[in-house]
């Protein structure tokens, strides 16, 4: 019950994709109450980012996740570049030289990236971030897998807590970054950084269920 | 130089501030932008890689100050900042100032020199000029509370009124903390008059924090089982002043000075010129910290416990030294630096952090101690801001046992204009002399070591200024006149522009002067004085000859051999003399035999130690008590003689006995050396050095028994004034321009006139270019000095008339008082 090395690549793969099918619906998003460029970017940042995946040594799951981290800082522009930047990084520094991933691994790669991601933009959860999709997420993984679920089960229910972070946004009044300048008339929008964070986690349960 | 990076989400802003920042700090500022993408179209947004190679081009090992806009641009900075190696990142400073007017203002701040600090704090105050323009009275500043747990329960109070003039500072503060410790109780203090706190009684850096000064009144609550008594301990304490002495002996300057008007502060000038540049304080040095590696609490935990153990032995052992050489008033601020070392505000962070971060015993108590420091310094008190250097000082201590190195001496931060208590030896023998502009001294005096220091090379100095120049925050910009004795704070660009004027005619004047060094020094009306140069060494005979010396009036001989375990053999003394006379080429030289004494013994002497060494067995009383060491000295001086114009001169001379027994010693070896077949000279001019007050007052016995007199006006002004010029609390007094020493020297020049001898002056006096037409008229022909006074002594000799030299001496031997006679030459 493991991840593979290839199996990271065509989770970042799908990602890419996916955020490029939907990039017109995460600035729609992102306009209502931010600058309307979180689907742009996100999606200049993932396509460079897949152009640095040839380049990386061989079957190195961490080298692989650092990639993509360096293109999101360097690409992307906005706070979703040092946010997604250092999540990526993140994951890449705690999987660094492996081959594959148990959930274990996943587990404590999710953990450190979501903490990595709160220590760079300082938000608490409900302040309407990526951070509300991603620790309900974190911990649901964590639970299902120390509970013994299957790592596809797990993946899933971790899916699921993302969606529902992700749909708890939409009342809530944004504290941080751009959506904050609007104060209370952010409430009553999904947030377009929780959005694309559920979507980094739905693309991975769907794409490792069966491993 | 301090970098800079400007963090833009737009490349057209960031490069946009970039030019706007040249224009005030100039090309030569490594100021870097780092916009947009690099992307085609730059678009909008922050490329944390962009960042990393902006600060990896501005940084060359002065550090960086990186300026953002908003949003992704701090993060993407942070990011880059993570990527930094751990070295280069201890240096990268990311500043929360506004980015346009942060620019230009630490474009500034950097071209002239300023630290990464000194930058950041440029920049933070970069939106003054416009709120003051705009009539925005008072900036919103991010204060920094003093948080403290809410605490309940019963508590019992006491309200009071600080009295004692200092406040709650140091001492005072430190015997609270000792009083309020002593009782099982836990004990709060609030400064009702600020309305800051509470804060816990047992830490003195929590009590500093409140600022209490004399008239605010303060309340202390106690709970447990012994609050009433802690309670009636601290009122018997506050009643007694906390025992803060300084009430009644508080060090103040003692120099005589006349306040300039205009000026912020006034001092006495003692080296000429003006400077103009930012405070600069002594500061111990910071440490290279070891790299971050995985650590045990436990071992860490223990290191620190034996570091701070260590410091606490090492400070009672100076604190004992001190005590019994100055007292125990002042020897009370080591017990202040002990206490800091078990204050648990300062401690308990530092094992937290250890224990629950990991963090090694060095970087969390470095981190810790910064942040006291910062604190400290932050406060609007002048004693309070002075305890961040007690703080640092104990800090420094402690981190250099963690470390594993030796502590180092203080030195300065960056170029800039040294203010200081007073200098003493070792420092200003440590001190990067690149670095200082000019100096300030709060107390000291004319012959102190910061003045001779200074004027030796010939930095604009004003000494004398008060104690409330220490008030001054590193980094304050400070302009000083070393010729009227003003310090102005902040100064505004028309005085600035005015004094650069100065400056420009001053150089002028001394590149003219420097053209006629090596001419000699004729009044207009045709009176020959002889400038000559004080040495020290064989090497410095080359730069006295070049700064125009027209000989050696003084060979300090007894500094030639001072870095050696074994005296100086005859041959090697012979060689010694010989190689400079050599030098000199057919100029005279004078060499003062071996003046030494138990306040300076040389490693190849024991001597006794003594109380009053400056009253003690020193000069021709030592040479006297030990003849071997003079006949030595006589013997190879003679043999130099013989091919050389080599003059002799006894130091410290009281009696006329004791030169007739030298003179007697002269002639023992003469007869010796002719018998022995050595070349000798058919005679030697012998003459003594005038210090001690009875010897000028009996010139007149002394007279037909020399040939000449050499006046040493520090030590003669030192006896005269009876001041110590060492001791800061009366080294003003000591003032070689005080009438009483004006009349010393014209005592010696009229006795040696009737015996048709001559006299120079060696003192510091001698160099000062102000005086000359004083020493000059009152009848001295020969002047001795550091070289670099060479050129503009002759100077000043060129333009007077003896004739009138001879008033303005006479009138200053009726002035009443140093300060008088200053005027007097300074109107003239």
């Amino acid at each position: 019950m493991t991840i593979a090395y290839d199996d990271v690549l065509r989770w970042i793969r799908d990602f890419a994709a996916e955020i490029s099918d939907n990039k017109q619906y995460l600035s729609k998003l992102d306009a209502a109450i931010g600058d309307g460029d979180h689907g742009v970017n996100m999606d200049r940042g993932m396509q460079a980012a897949l152009g640095k995946l040839d380049a990386v040594p061989e079957k190195d799951v961490g080298a692989a996740l650092k990639a993509v981290g360096m293109a999101l800082i360097s690409k992307v522009g906005g706070a979703a570049g040092p946010l997604y930047g250092t999540l990526f990084l993140q994951l890449g520094s705690a999987t660094a030289g492996k081959t594959e991933l148990s959930a274990q691994d996943w587990s404590s790669a999710l953990e450190s990236a979501v903490k990595g991601v709160q220590a760079r933009g300082k938000a608490e959860p409900g302040d309407k971030t990526m951070i509300d999709a991603l620790i309900p997420a974190r911990d649901a993984f964590r639970e299902a897998a120390e509970g013994g679920v299957s790592l596809g089960d797990a993946l899933e229910r971790s899916s699921v807590a993302a969606k529902e972070g992700m749909e708890a946004t939409v009342p809530l009044v944004a504290r941080k970054g751009r959506a904050s300048y609007l104060g209370e008339r952010s409430a009553g929008h999904q947030d377009p950084g929780a959005t694309s964070s559920h979507m980094l986690l739905r693309i991975a349960a769907e794409v490792w269920k069966d491993s | 130089m301090v970098g800079i990076v400007i963090v833009s989400h737009s490349s057209a802003i960031a490069e946009g501030v970039v030019e706007l920042a040249r224009e005030m700090g100039g090309e030569g500022v490594a100021i870097e932008p780092a916009g947009g993408l690099d992307e085609p179209g730059n678009p909008i947004g922050t490329d944390a890689v962009l960042v990393l190679a902006a600060i990896e081009k501005a940084d060359s090992g002065q550090g960086v100050l990186v300026l953002m806009d908003l949003g992704s641009a701090v993060m993407s900075a942070e990011v880059a900042l993570d990527m930094l190696a751990e070295k280069q990142r201890g240096r990268v400073y990311l500043c929360e100032a506004p980015l346009v007017e942060g620019a230009v203002a630490a474009a500034a701040a950097a071209r002239l020199g300023e630290d990464l600090e000194g930058v950041a704090r440029e920049a933070r105050g970069g939106l003054q000029g416009k709120a003051a323009h705009l009539g925005v009275d008072e900036l919103p500043a991010a204060g920094e509370a003093v948080s403290e747990e809410p605490v309940t329960g019963s508590f019992k109070d006491l309200q009071l009124t600080v009295t004692n003039p200092l406040g709650l500072h140091a001492r005072p503060a430190a015997r609270f903390v000792r009083t309020a410790g002593g009782y099982d109780a836990k004990v709060e203090v609030t400064n009702l008059t600020t309305g800051k706190g509470p804060v816990t009684a047992l830490s003195l850096n929590a009590i500093a924090t409140l600022g209490v000064r004399r008239d605010h009144e303060i309340s202390i609550r106690a709970r447990g089982p012994q609050a009433s008594d802690a309670l009636a301990a601290l009122q018997v304490l506050a009643d007694e002043g906390f025992g803060d002495q300084a009430a009644i002996g508080t060090p103040t300057r003692s120099v005589d000075v006349s306040p300039v008007e205009g000026a912020t502060y006034s001092g006495l000038p003692v080296s000429p010129g003006s400077a103009h540049g930012n405070v600069r304080r002594l500061r111990r040095p910071n440490f290279e910290l070891p790299a971050e590696r995985r650590v045990d609490a436990e071992v860490e935990l223990a290191a620190l416990g034996e570091a701070t153990t260590g410091v606490r032995r090492e400070l009672a052992n100076t604190r004992d030294d001190i005590a019994g050489r100055a007292g125990e008033q002042s020897a009370a601020i080591f017990d202040v630096h002990v206490l800091l070392l078990d204050d648990p505000t300062l401690l308990d962070p530092v094992r937290r952090a250890i224990s629950e971060e990991g963090s090694s015993a060095a970087r969390a108590w470095a981190r810790e101690i910064d942040a006291v420091v910062g604190r400290y310094r932050s406060l609007d008190d002048d004693y309070q801001r002075e305890r961040a250097e007690d703080v640092a000082e104990v800090g420094h201590r402690v981190l250099a046992r963690l470390i594993g190195v030796p502590a180092a001496g203080p030195e300065l931060g960056g170029p800039g204009i040294l203010v200081a208590a007073e200098l003493a030896p070792a420092e200003t023998a440590a001190l990067d002399r690149e670095l200082v502009l000019g100096i300030v001294t709060a107390r000291g005096g004319p012959t102190g070591h910061a003045a001779i220091l200074a004027r030796s090379l010939g930095i604009p100095t004003v000494v004398g200024a008060g104690d409330e120049v220490l008030g001054l925050a590193e980094g304050a910009r400070l302009l000083i006149d070393g010729e009227s004795g003003a310090i102005y704070v902040d100064p505004d660009a028309a005085l600035i522009s005015h004094y650069e004027g100065l400056e420009r005619q001053r150089q002028m004047q001394h590149s003219s002067a420097q053209r006629g060094a090596s001419e000699p020094a004729v009044t207009t009306d045709g009176r020959r004085i002889d400038v000559a140069a004080n040495l020290g060494s064989v090497a410095d005979v080359e730069g006295a000859l070049a700064a125009g010396a027209d000989g050696v009036g003084l060979l300090r001989s007894e500094f030639l051999f001072l870095d050696r375990d074994t005296a100086p053999t005859e041959d090697e003394q012979f060689t010694a003399y010989t190689t400079i006379a050599e030098a000199l080429d057919g100029r005279p030289l004078i060499l003062r035999t071996m003046d030494v004494g138990a306040d300076k013994p040389p490693a190849w002497l024991e001597l006794e130690r003594e109380a009053n060494p400056f009253m003690g067995l020193r000069g021709i009383r030592l040479s006297l008590a030990q003849p071997e060491m003079l006949m030595t000295q006589l013997r190879a001086a003679l043999r130099a003689a013989a091919d050389h114009p080599l003059k002799l001169m006894f130091p410290m001379v009281s009696t006329v006995d004791e030169l007739q027994r030298a003179r007697a010693l002269l002639e023992e070896a003469h007869t010796d050396l002719a018998r022995a077949g050595h070349a000798t000279p058919d005679g030697i001019e012998v003459g003594i050095m005038v210090e001690v007050p009875a010897c000028a007052v009996n010139a007149n016995a002394f007279a037909p028994h020399v040939d000449f007199f050499s006046i040493g006006t520090n030590d003669l002004t030192q006896y005269a004034l009876a001041a110590d010029r060492g001791n800061n609390r009366v080294a003003g007094l000591a003032d070689h321009l005080h009438p009483s020493v004006l009349r010393l020297i014209a005592h010696v020049v009229d006795a040696a006139r009737r015996h048709d001898k001559w006299v120079g002056v060696c003192g510091e006096l001698a160099g000062d270019p102000r005086a000359a037409s004083i020493l000059v008229g009152l009848g001295v022909t020969e002047l001795s000095m550091s070289p670099p006074a060479i050129a503009l002594v002759k100077d000043a000799v060129r333009r007077v008339t003896y004739e009138r030299a001879k008033e303005i001496a006479a009138s200053a031997l009726e002035m009443a008082s140093a300060s008088e006679v200053r005027r007097l030459i300074e109107n003239d």
